[in-house]
Formats: C-alpha cells, sequence, structure tokens
C-alpha cells in the first residue's frame, strides 16, 4: 500500500503542468523534470532561489494545525502561504518557465507554474491555448472557464482528468496579474477536491501574483 | 454537453426585457468594496470583510436546488415569489425568484437554474454574464446559479451586498470584456 506521500509524489509525477510534449517514457529512477536551471532540492529544506521567507503572511495554525509559512517564489512573482508540512519536490527558476510543486502530506500535490502567455493578452487567448496544452498532454478537462479570484488577481479555474500514468484529478487555475499569467495545480487521486476544500481556499484567498 | 450549456445561458437570458437593477438613492457602493489600485474597475474591487461578517463562507458541496436560495432570502426577511419556469425535458430546471426589497418599488426578477455540478453553475453564469454584457452579475454557489436584472456597476455591487446574495454565491460581475469575481464573499476553491 503506497503512503500518502508517495502517493503524491506519483501525482506530482503524473501531472504535466499543461505542457505539450510528447510523452516519454522514464522509470522511477529518472527525474521528471527538465530545463537548463532545474534544481535538485533537498527535501525538508528551504531554498531560497526557489522559495524565499515572507513573513507578513505568517500566521499560526488553527485548531492543531500547521503553522502557515508566508513565503515568494517564481523569482519573486508569487507570493502565498502555505501549510509549514508541506515539502518542495520540484523546482525551477528558468525564466518564462519557472516553477515550484510541493506535497502535502494530505495527498495531493500543489504546484505554481509560470506560464508564457503575454499578460497583455486577452482571457479567451490565455484560455485557449492553456487548454490546447491540456488536450495534447492526453488529459480531459470536464470543468472549463469557472471565473474565480484570489484576494487579489483574477483567474479561471478548471477540473481536469488524467488516466495516465495514474488515474488523477487536478483542480486548476489560470491567475492572471498586469505582468504575469502562472497555472496553480492541486493533483489528488480524489474523486473531487471537497476533502481539501478548506485548506486551498485558504491558500488560495492569500494567493497574490504579482 | 455544449448544447446544454447553450440551453442553459439561454434559459438565464430569457426575460432580458426586464427593468434595469436600480437599488435605492440613500445606498453607497462605497461602504461595501475596496478598492486596490486607486480605481473602480470590477477587477480592483474587494468586498470589505464587515458585508459578510458572521455569515458561513465555507464551499457548500452540498447538491441545492431553488429551495435552498430562497431559504437563505428568507432568512434575511426577504418577502419572495417563485415562479417556476417551463423547460424542455433535457434543460435544467429554471426558476424565476422575486424578491421584494425596500426601497426598491418592483420586486427584483433573479432567475436562478439549478445544473448538475459546481463546475457547470460557474460557466453556464460566467457565459450568461458574457452574452449580456457590462453591468450583468450573477452569483454561484455549489450546483445553482443565480442571474440578476443588469444594473451599473455600483448597483449591482450595493445590490449583492445589502441583500448578502454576494455571502450565499461566488459574486460575479460583467465588465467591458470579460466577466471578474468580487473577492471577499462565499468563495469555492
Amino acid at each position: 500500500m503506497r503512503t500518502p506521500g508517495a502517493l503524491a509524489w506519483v501525482l506530482v509525477a503524473s501531472a504535466c503542468h499543461g505542457a505539450a510534449d510528447p510523452p516519454v517514457r522514464q522509470t522511477v529512477f529518472d527525474p521528471t523534470a527538465s530545463g537548463a536551471n532545474v534544481a535538485p532540492v533537498e527535501v525538508g529544506s528551504t531554498a531560497l532561489a526557489l522559495e524565499a521567507p515572507f513573513p507578513p503572511l505568517d500566521r499560526p495554525g488553527t485548531r492543531g494545525g500547521p503553522e502557515w509559512l508566508g513565503v515568494s517564489v517564481l523569482r519573486g512573482g508569487v507570493r502565498f502561504a502555505r501549510p509549514s508540512h508541506w515539502m518542495i519536490r520540484g523546482a525551477s527558476v528558468d525564466p518564462g518557465h519557472a516553477f515550484i510543486q510541493y506535497v502535502s502530506p494530505n495527498a495531493y500535490s500543489f504546484g505554481i507554474y509560470e506560464r508564457s502567455d503575454s499578460p497583455a493578452d486577452l482571457w479567451r487567448d490565455v484560455l485557449q491555448r492553456y487548454e490546447n496544452d491540456v488536450a495534447a498532454a492526453g488529459a480531459k478537462a470536464i470543468g472549463r472557464r469557472v471565473p474565480m479570484a484570489t484576494g487579489t488577481n483574477q483567474g479561471r479555474a478548471y477540473t481536469v482528468e488524467r488516466k495516465t500514468p495514474v488515474p488523477s484529478h487536478s483542480r486548476e487555475y489560470l491567475l492572471r496579474s498586469d505582468h504575469r499569467i502562472v497555472l496553480v495545480q492541486v493533483v489528488t487521486q480524489d474523486d473531487n477536491l471537497s476533502r481539501l476544500n478548506a485548506e486551498l481556499l485558504e491558500v488560495l484567498t492569500h494567493l497574490e501574483v504579482l | 454537453m455544449r448544447d446544454r450549456f447553450v440551453a442553459v445561458t439561454l434559459l438565464l437570458l430569457a426575460g432580458c426585457a426586464s427593468r434595469p437593477l436600480r437599488v435605492p438613492a440613500g445606498l453607497n457602493w462605497h461602504q461595501y468594496v475596496i478598492e486596490r489600485d486607486d480605481g473602480a474597475d470590477a477587477d480592483s474591487l474587494r468586498l470589505r470583510p464587515d458585508v459578510c461578517d458572521g455569515y458561513d463562507l465555507r464551499p457548500d458541496v452540498s447538491t441545492l436546488n431553488e429551495s435552498s436560495f430562497v431559504r437563505f432570502l428568507q432568512q434575511q426577511r426577504y418577502e419572495v415569489q417563485v415562479q417556476r419556469q417551463q423547460v424542455d425535458a433535457k434543460n435544467p430546471e429554471l426558476h424565476y425568484v422575486f424578491v421584494s426589497i425596500p426601497g426598491i418599488s418592483d420586486a427584483v426578477p433573479l432567475r436562478v437554474a439549478v445544473l448538475p455540478n459546481a463546475d457547470e453553475a460557474g460557466r453556464a453564469l460566467h457565459e450568461a454574464v458574457l452574452q449580456r454584457g457590462p453591468g450583468s452579475w450573477g452569483v454561484h454557489r455549489s450546483n445553482v446559479a443565480v442571474l440578476g436584472p443588469a444594473g451599473s456597476n455600483a448597483d449591482d455591487v450595493a445590490f449583492a451586498a445589502t441583500t448578502k446574495l454576494a455571502c450565499w454565491g461566488t459574486f460575479t460581475i460583467a465588465g467591458t470584456d470579460d466577466a471578474f469575481v468580487i473577492p471577499g464573499g462565499y468563495a469555492e476553491p
């Protein structure tokens, strides 16, 4: 039986942040991230280049829950607060393709990916490119283009279903600011995210794309 | 699936000739929002924390119908009249809910569509406000979408805040060429 951590790692590996690259056969002994500046991450450490503390968003946990750590990621392009027990599983600082992935002990993964869209692009163009990427990756958007907002950014939410390499569901959010567009991706093997709603809403409410 | 969305959008659009939303003159919409970036565009607004103070804003994962919405209005002590609209069997249920608001002469018509799930409710509302254009607005919660009568952005915000509809469902409003969610009220991840 898989542990939640192992399960979440499989989910991280199964999510492809909308990339249209053709699938490549890999074993568990192959790193799945690619790119010149992809950095191996020491689990549990905080690599400042990938994630810097942002203390104004720090806050104590409630009802025995973990503390919330304010952090700045994607070269200062995104700030948010995350549960302290999340672990970084992958990251890159490649300009235009920066990302950071976390794994929660609650058996889901959370990733933020820089998109190459221009912040001046119309929503319909941004959404169409993203949907093309999802389809090209063999996934299916079963819920699409639902308007949402963080405390400071407008976004569109999707529910995406993947069959390979393991069946998974993800909730994905395209968020935009005046300077960048990012994809936030939450992957789980649950049929829906209802178990995670409270935690995710807390994360999204305080997430700021700069 | 596409046909269903078109049908729901058309149903929500039905009755477009109804009067525009006008809130009582004394209501100042600024008292309900924080404006970021020194702008009053819909995408720079956020509801003030006190607007939904005391309301349960936790995401609702239950399956709802028009009664859930009517109960919420009645809890706010509004007089409500419900008309079930005739729709094709393949289309989702549609109800008109007429709400009597103190200071507004005619009951305000709200179109309530009951959809299969939250994604479809959010998307149907999005498409409806985009089709109607600037000033149109609505809220959605779980599988229910509610489309209000179009008004100015100021009147839309004032209405959704005073009636607490923004605390019941995700408040979505149409801008010039897109739709925006005004955060600070009810939301679903």
